[in-house]
Parts: C-alpha cells; structure tokens; sequence
C-alpha cells in the first residue's frame, strides 16, 4: 500500500496491529531510527539466560530465578527506558539487580521456613541430582549452608569470575568486605566439606 | 587455586549448565509487555481523593444551616437595673434587705403575724390581742357581741 509510506511510523505499527487482530497494547519497540529493536530488547536476548544461571546458582530454584531476572529486565526498563541511554553499565545493573533480588528471595524464603515447613517444590528435582556428581552434590550443599552475602562472594567469585573489586561494586561494599567475607565463605566450606569426606 | 576452589568451579558450573534455554518459558522482553499507567497510579488515586475530599467538605459548607447571629441590643432598649446592695458586714442594719422582705402574703398570715405588718413600735405590755390585731377588731360579727370593746374596760378599771 503507498499510503503507509507517508505516515509515521508509529501510526503504520499500531495499524498494524489492529489488522493482526492482536489486542494487547504494544510499546515503541524500535530503535531510535526505527530500524532494529531497542537496545534493551537486545539485551535481554543476550543475557537472560545468563542471568538465570546465576540466580540459579543463589536461589537454586529455576521458577524463582525466571521471574527474579524478568523482574530485573521490568525494573531497568522502567527506569532508564527502552534505549538505556541514561544507564553506563547495563550489565553491571542486571547483575546487581539480580543479586539483590536473589538475596531478597533468600531472606523472604529463610523468614517463611521458619513458620512453615518448605514445600516439596522448592527440592531440587530427582533428575537433576543424578546429573551432578556426588562432589557437586557436597559443595552445592555446603553453599546452602552459608548466609546470602557469602554466597553472593562465592557465585560472583568463581562462577563469574569477578574480581574482588568487581564484587565490591556489584554488592555495594567495601572491597574489605569482600575479602573477609570470602575469607569466612571459604573456611566455612572447608569445614563442611571436610566433614563430609 | 587450591582443591577446594576447583571443587567450587566444578559445582557452580555443573548446576549452572543444567539450566538450558529449552527449559525456560518463552521470552518476554521488557518492552512487549503491556502498557500499564504504573507510575501515575498513586497520582490518580490520589486526585481522586483530594476531589472527594474537597466535594464533601464544600457539600457540607453549603448545606449547613447558616447560625443566625444575635444581633447587638441598642444600648437605650437595655433596662439598667440598680446595683444591688452589697451584703457585706459593715453595710447598715437599718437598711432593708430585698431578700426579708415577703414576697406572698397570705390572709391568714396577716392575723397570725402582726409583726409582718405592724410598725416597730413597742407594744404595752397589757395589750391583748384582740387591739393588736387590727384585722380581728376590723371583722364585724353580726350574731356575737363584739369582744373587744370589754378589754379596754378591764384595762382601765385594773
């Protein structure tokens, strides 16, 4: 049709989507030039299911990570926009958020176990502790064993690989704090682990 | 690295990786969602309140009875009333008090109270009380001789 050429392009989307048949209300997700999805689109793609490994890794529940990360994605969009032009390090943000979140999660479920018992949905399922060896099965047991920040440390640490001051600046403490924090993680663990061998 | 952080490695990586991409829901990005006013919902809620507020409070304003205010009495209508005596100790006696001073006066109080009435003369001493009542000696009584004329003649031969 030659009249879409000459009407705006946001005009040409939502009469688009009207003859589509589809009824929820759509936001702007083109680019700035109208090329491409946006930027945060494209993060998401990118990042999600990183994201939710590490959740995973602190929440060791993959329904609870799923909506910790879109909850994340939801937060930064509100925020800075589709475009993300007003945030430096999006990355940083998502991770920082997600650890935030993951520990929020921890507090929320450490509170409800102590008035009701733990349902049988948040065990980890039977295939999944076939997979893992019985070593894994050991730390992974013994990383439940330790309070929300060591955690923090230990998956920032050695599943992403960030430096003591990368920890500290996702975390929002003092690089000291990483270090001691690490420190006590680790000789916590040693304990665990070495009773268990 | 020592034997435990590798341990470490391997585990976080392990779990990590059991977590695919198949096993996720479908992908929701952010800007697919659907529009929802979220930031200016308080806005509106709170618009709301403060018109509600403000309706009620001029509904209430308007309908109220209006209380008439008295107006100020011209000060000549205003009847000014001596001030009463002080009834301090030191006033006279001779005075009359407004509170002795009876306020119903029965017949029958008058024939039995001379000193409502009579002056504050000393009386004789042989007087009777036929003289000193002047409504007895006043009161004629057809079918009796009147007594009082008998006293002043006791009085006089006594």
């Amino acid at each position: 049709m030659h009249f879409v050429g000459v009407l705006p392009q946001p005009l040409v989307r939502w009469l688009r989507s009207v003859m589509s048949g589809s009824g929820t209300p759509v936001r702007d997700t083109a680019g700035p030039g109208g090329s491409g999805p946006p930027a945060i689109n494209e993060l998401y793609q990118a990042r999600r299911l990183g994201l939710v490994r590490l959740a995973v890794l602190m929440v060791d529940d993959l329904a609870t990570a799923e909506d910790i990360v879109q909850d994340v994605f939801a937060a930064l969009y509100r925020r800075h926009g589709a475009e993300l032009r007003t945030v430096t390090d999006p990355d940083a943000y998502l991770t920082s958020g997600v650890m935030n979140a993951a520990r929020s999660a921890l507090r929320r479920r450490k509170t409800a176990r102590a008035y009701v018992p733990p349902p049988p949905a948040t065990a980890p399922a039977a295939e999944d502790q076939v997979l893992l060896g019985e070593g894994d099965r050991a730390v992974l047991d013994a990383l439940g064993r330790l309070t929300a920040r060591q955690r923090q440390v230990m998956v920032l640490r050695y599943w992403s690989d960030l430096s003591e001051q990368e920890i500290a600046e996702t975390l929002h403490v003092s690089r000291g704090t990483v270090k001691s924090t690490a420190s006590r993680a680790l000789t916590i663990l040693r304990d665990h682990l070495g009773d268990r061998r | 690295m020592s034997t435990l952080e590798a341990r470490l490695r391997g585990a976080l990586a392990a779990r990590a990786m059991q977590v695919t991409a198949t096993q996720l829901q479908p992908a929701r990005p952010p800007t697919l969602q659907p529009a929802r006013p979220v930031r200016h919902r308080w806005l509106l809620a709170l618009a709301a309140g403060t018109l509600a507020v403000v309706t009620l409070g001029a509904t209430i304003t308007h309908f109220l009875p209006v209380r008439p205010e008295r107006p100020d009495a011209p000060g000549v209508t205003v009847p000014s009333t001596p001030p009463a005596p002080s009834p301090s100790p030191s006033a006279d006696p001779t005075s009359p008090e407004p509170s002795s001073s009876p306020t119903r006066a029965s017949p029958s109080a008058y024939t039995r109270s001379p000193s409502a009435t009579a002056p504050a003369r000393p009386e004789p001493a042989g007087a009777t009380p036929a003289t000193s009542e002047p409504g007895v000696a006043r009161s004629p009584r057809p079918t009796q001789a009147p007594p009082s004329t008998a006293v002043p003649a006791a009085t006089s031969s006594g």
